[in-house]
Order: structure tokens, then C-alpha cells, then sequence
């Protein structure tokens, strides 16, 4: 039933940006309404920022988001980007939730490494 | 094949032109001596009728020669061509030594022409009788009469000197041309790849070669229906198969998810492992059979980053199950005018290839480049690398290269191949390190026709 399911998570997946109200992926998970991520079980405190970066993130988990989409997906929160501004968002993720919780395709982009 | 030598000799063009040119030429040489002798002959005659008009002039006008002698020597510019007229010694021989005579003559000539020798020249001798006892000798050196025939001898070759060299490369060229409708066929076959199966042309051809253009080509419609129906066998084969792998695999499923001993359950492990390697092996065979197939899906610019980033969501996992570092390091994007599965396909198994025999911890690198001659998409690792001697190799169906245990289904270079046989493009192996002779580097390059078939975007 395994095959099943990874088919249908598959046309999911395809489909996209099906933001449910809690995204889990391993050992993450991230309320939608409550802006709350916790790693395993444990909550995370995370600025408005950042949460927006993971959340762009966690909807598609394994998805590659470029530089100018992760941007994009900032903007929605008001502020200006600065140039480096995704960069030092990922370095404070990932102090916060663990090194390999967000992983980098060099010349691509960022992307939470999907759970098995 | 045979040597160059022996390839020339069997030419048709180089037989006919041999042969026909051995064959102009003896006729020339021929033709050649006969004129050359005939006008020599001829010019020799010609001399000996004027040496008789002389004698008969001075016959019948009773010039008063007496026992003078006359020389034309100053009207001719040369010495030597003088005509001499002088009086023959009569019998008595009274003026027989005469110091005015040129020539010593002996009395007893008889009439008529001849060829005398005197003073150690060759001369020929005109002798008339005017008189009972007078009797005169008109003369000329032979040398300057053979001179003067043998240059209009020559004269007469020389329109075959000229002519037999002109025609000796007109009719090599009328021959070339002749066989040039043979020799684009060569190549036009020659040129063809093993896939392109289509009808030659018989337009232009020589009614004698077209029986022979119509036999290849009812071999060649016969080749493509039993090379379709093998495809169409493996196709069906690897379709029907997949069923029954399918119900394996759930049963498998089904059987892990049992109580069972920790020595079952690796049994287990190992089981469904085996099952979903066969399966991916059926898949390539369908792809391969899929892109051996013409070209039937649409067309359309592809963008090659998009590409790029479905194969790298889809196969990140692997990489990074060994630590690999696998990045794109062009700088801007490039589209390719194909049908966007094959691009797809095509840069999933270089990358899958790569991730293979990539060891833990390398790095692997893909690029895009839209240049002058089209797009060239590479994939770069620090694996090992394929020997120079072996790339030809690896391309064919289930070729490994040997002293390699990476459980891949043998097909993914084959797959590389026949697409870009397909679309016209053309594939490179390399070493990505070419001092250190390591690592792979692939390089695909998409003719486009000009700028028009791709186009670049800053990223």
C-alpha cells in the first residue's frame, strides 16, 4: 500500500502549494495558523522572517527555491530585502533547527530535504 | 577494406580515365608517326621537284652558263641552304679542275635525281643534259633539305601536341562528372546514421544505377520493419512485465509488514531491493525503446534550468545520501526547441550515472552554455572517469566498464545516445580533470540553426 500512497502524495505533490494547516516533514513541523515550527515536538521560536523563508520551504518539501523566489515569498512580510538577506536567514535556521534541516544546491537554490 | 592502391585500381572512374587515355594516346602516337613521316616525305619530294624545275630553266631559256657555275648562295641567308649550278666535267675532263668549281664532281653521273656524296657532305644532285656534251648539275647539301622537311614535319604534330593533352583533361573531367551522381550516393549513405532508415533519392541518377538504388532501398524498408519489430518486442516485453513485478513487489509489501526474525526480515530487505532494481531496469528499457522510436512528441523550447531543477528535487535525496556536492555552475539559462521529456530523461540519467560512480563526498557540476554552434549542457564529476579506449564502449546496451560493482541497469548511456541521435545533437566523454585523468565529463551539444534556436535569459 506503499506504492499507493507515494502515488498519491505524488499527485499532490504535482499539484502544489496545498499549504494544509500543519506542514510536517521528519522531524519538523510548522502550524500555518499558529506561526509555530517545533523539532521534534519541541518549539522553536522563529522570527517573522524566518518563518516565512521555512514555511516557502515546507509547503513542497525536496522543492528547490532560488534565491529571487525565496525573496518573493519574503516580500509578502512588508520589509526590503538586502542582498544577503536569504543567506543569513538560512544561517540563523539552520543554528536554530539543525545543519542539515535546510540543504543548498549549489547555483539553485535551498530546499528542506524531504523525510523518508 | 582494401589499401588506398588497390581501392584506386578497382575505381570505375580510375579504370575508364586510365583506359581511355592509354587508348588516345597510342592512337596519337599513331597518328602521330604517320603524319610525321607522310609531311617529311612530302617536303623531301617537293625539293626534288624544285631542284628539277632549276635544271629545266636553265634548259630551256640557254642561260649562258658556259662553263661558269652560278650559286644562289647570295640570295639565301644562309650558307649552307645555297643551290649550287654548275657544269659537269665532260668526258674528256678538260675543264674537270676548275678552282671555280664548288663541288668536285665525278663526269660519268647519269641524268636525272640522285644522292651523291662529295667533300664529305651529302648532296643531292639534279643532272641535265643541255647539250651533247654539255651537261649541267643542279645541287643542294641533303642536310639543309632534311632540315627543312623535318621542321615542317613537326609542324604538322603540332595539333596533336596541343590538342591530345587538352583532350586528355576534358574527357578525365566529362568522366568525373559522369560518376558524380555515384559518388554523392556514396555519400549520402556513407553520412547516414544507423537509425536513418529513409528511401535514397533516385532523382538525377543514371537509369543503370537505379535498379541498384531501388534494391537498397526495399533492403531498407525491410531492415526498419524488423528493427521496429524487435523494438516493439522489447517494448511489449518490458510492458508485460511489469504486472506481474508489480504483484511481486506488493506481495513483498505485504510480507515486511509481518512478524518476522531479524534474519527475515534483512532476507526481506534485500528481496524487495532486488524487486525495485528489476523494475527501474524494465523502465530504462522502456524509455530506451520510447526514444529509439522517431520523434513523435511536440516540440517546444525547454527551458534547460528547469530541467535542471526537476532532476536535481528528484535525485537530491541520492546525493546527498553520499555527501556529494552537486551544483549548477553556469551562470545564465538556455532553452532547447525539443520535446521536454527527452531533455528530462536525457539529464536525469547523466546525473544518475554521475551520483553512481561518483565516490562519497565528490563533487558533481552541471552547466548550460548557449554558444555559436548550439547548446551544450554538461555534467561533470570526480568519479573515476572513462578510459579514452572504453567511450566508444560504454554507449552500448548492459556495456560495464570493467572493475565497477555500482548496481546500475547498464542502459543509461545507451538512453543519452539514442535521444540525442534523435534530435541531432551529439554527445562527448571526457575526463573532467584531463592532467589527472579523472573524473567524467559529459558534454551534449544541441545544434541549433543559428540564434534562433535557443534563447538565453539572465538568471
Amino acid at each position: 500500500m506503499a506504492e499507493l500512497l507515494a502515488r498519491m502524495r505524488a499527485v499532490v505533490r504535482r499539484k502544489g502549494g496545498v499549504a494544509g494547516p500543519l506542514l510536517c516533514n521528519g522531524r519538523l513541523s510548522l502550524d500555518v495558523a499558529a506561526k509555530a515550527v517545533s523539532v521534534d515536538g519541541k518549539t522553536v521560536p522563529l522570527s517573522g522572517r524566518e518563518f516565512a523563508l521555512l514555511h516557502a520551504l515546507m509547503i513542497r518539501p525536496g522543492a528547490i527555491l532560488s534565491r529571487s523566489e525565496l525573496e518573493d515569498r519574503m516580500y509578502g512580510w512588508g520589509s526590503e530585502v538586502e542582498s544577503n538577506a536569504v543567506e543569513f536567514i538560512i544561517h540563523s535556521l539552520r543554528k536554530k533547527l539543525g545543519n542539515d534541516a535546510i540543504s543548498n544546491v549549489r547555483g539553485m537554490g535551498w530546499l528542506v530535504p524531504k523525510a523518508h | 577494406m582494401a589499401s588506398p592502391q588497390g581501392a584506386l585500381r578497382q575505381s570505375l572512374e580510375f579504370r575508364l580515365s586510365a583506359w581511355v587515355s592509354a587508348l588516345l594516346l597510342g592512337v596519337a602516337m599513331v597518328a602521330g608517326v604517320f603524319s610525321f613521316v607522310t609531311a617529311f616525305e612530302e617536303a623531301n619530294e617537293l625539293q626534288d621537284d624544285t631542284l628539277r624545275q632549276i635544271g629545266a630553266l636553265i634548259d630551256r631559256n640557254h642561260l649562258p652558263v658556259g662553263n661558269a657555275f652560278t650559286t644562289l648562295s647570295d640570295l639565301a641567308s644562309d650558307p649552307e641552304s645555297r643551290v649550287v649550278v654548275q657544269m659537269l666535267p665532260n668526258a674528256s675532263g678538260e675543264a674537270a679542275r676548275s678552282s671555280a668549281m664548288p663541288l668536285l664532281l665525278s663526269a660519268d653521273l647519269p641524268d636525272g635525281l640522285q644522292t651523291v656524296m662529295v667533300e664529305d657532305h651529302s648532296w643531292r644532285l639534279f643532272v641535265t643534259t643541255l647539250a651533247a656534251d654539255t651537261r649541267f648539275v643542279v645541287g643542294q647539301q641533303t642536310a639543309v633539305r632534311d632540315e627543312i622537311a623535318r621542321d615542317g614535319a613537326l609542324r604538322s604534330l603540332m595539333p596533336f601536341v596541343i590538342l591530345i593533352p587538352i583532350l586528355l583533361l576534358v574527357l578525365r573531367d566529362l568522366i568525373r562528372r559522369m560518376l558524380k551522381p555515384l559518388n554523392r550516393l556514396a555519400s549520402d549513405l556513407d553520412g547516414r546514421s544507423e537509425q536513418d532508415l529513409g528511401t535514397l533519392s533516385t532523382t538525377g541518377l543514371p537509369t543503370e544505377i537505379r535498379p541498384f538504388v531501388a534494391a537498397i532501398n526495399r533492403l531498407f524498408s525491410r531492415v526498419e520493419q524488423s528493427v521496429s519489430q524487435q523494438r516493439r518486442f522489447v517494448a511489449d516485453a518490458s510492458h508485460e512485465l511489469r504486472s506481474p513485478l508489480t504483484a511481486l513487489s506488493l506481495q513483498a509489501e505485504r510480507l515486511a509488514d509481518t512478524k518476522m526474525s531479524s534474519v527475515a526480515g534483512d532476507r526481506v530487505a534485500a528481496l524487495r531491493q532486488g524487486i525495485r532494481r528489476a523494475r527501474q531496469l524494465l523502465d530504462q528499457l522502456l524509455t530506451l525503446t520510447r526514444v529509439q522510436e522517431p520523434a513523435v512528441m511536440a516540440a517546444s523550447p525547454v527551458s534547460v534550468e528547469q530541467v535542471f531543477r526537476q532532476v536535481l528535487e528528484d535525485l537530491h535525496p541520492q546525493a546527498a545520501a553520499k555527501l556529494i556536492d552537486i551544483g549548477v555552475i553556469s551562470e545564465h539559462d538556455a532553452s532547447i526547441i525539443l520535446a521536454e521529456i527527452d531533455l528530462m530523461t536525457l539529464v536525469r540519467n547523466l546525473v544518475d550515472n554521475a551520483i553512481k560512480y561518483t565516490p562519497a563526498g565528490g563533487r558533481i557540476d552541471l552547466s548550460v552554455h548557449a554558444q555559436e554552434e548550439g547548446v551544450v549542457v554538461q555534467v561533470s564529476d570526480s568519479g573515476p572517469g572513462i578510459a579514452p579506449s572504453e567511450r566508444a564502449l560504454v554507449f552500448e546496451p548492459f556495456h560495464r566498464v570493467l572493475g565497477n560493482d555500482e548496481a546500475g541497469s547498464g542502459l543509461g548511456l545507451s538512453i543519452v545516445k539514442a535521444i540525442t541521435d534523435r534530435c541531432a545533437a551529439s554527445v562527448a566523454l571526457d575526463y573532467t580533470d584531463v592532467a589527472q585523468s579523472c573524473g567524467l565529463r559529459v558534454t551534449v551539444t544541441f545544434r541549433g540553426s543559428g540564434r534562433n534556436a535557443y534563447t538565453t535569459t539572465q538568471r
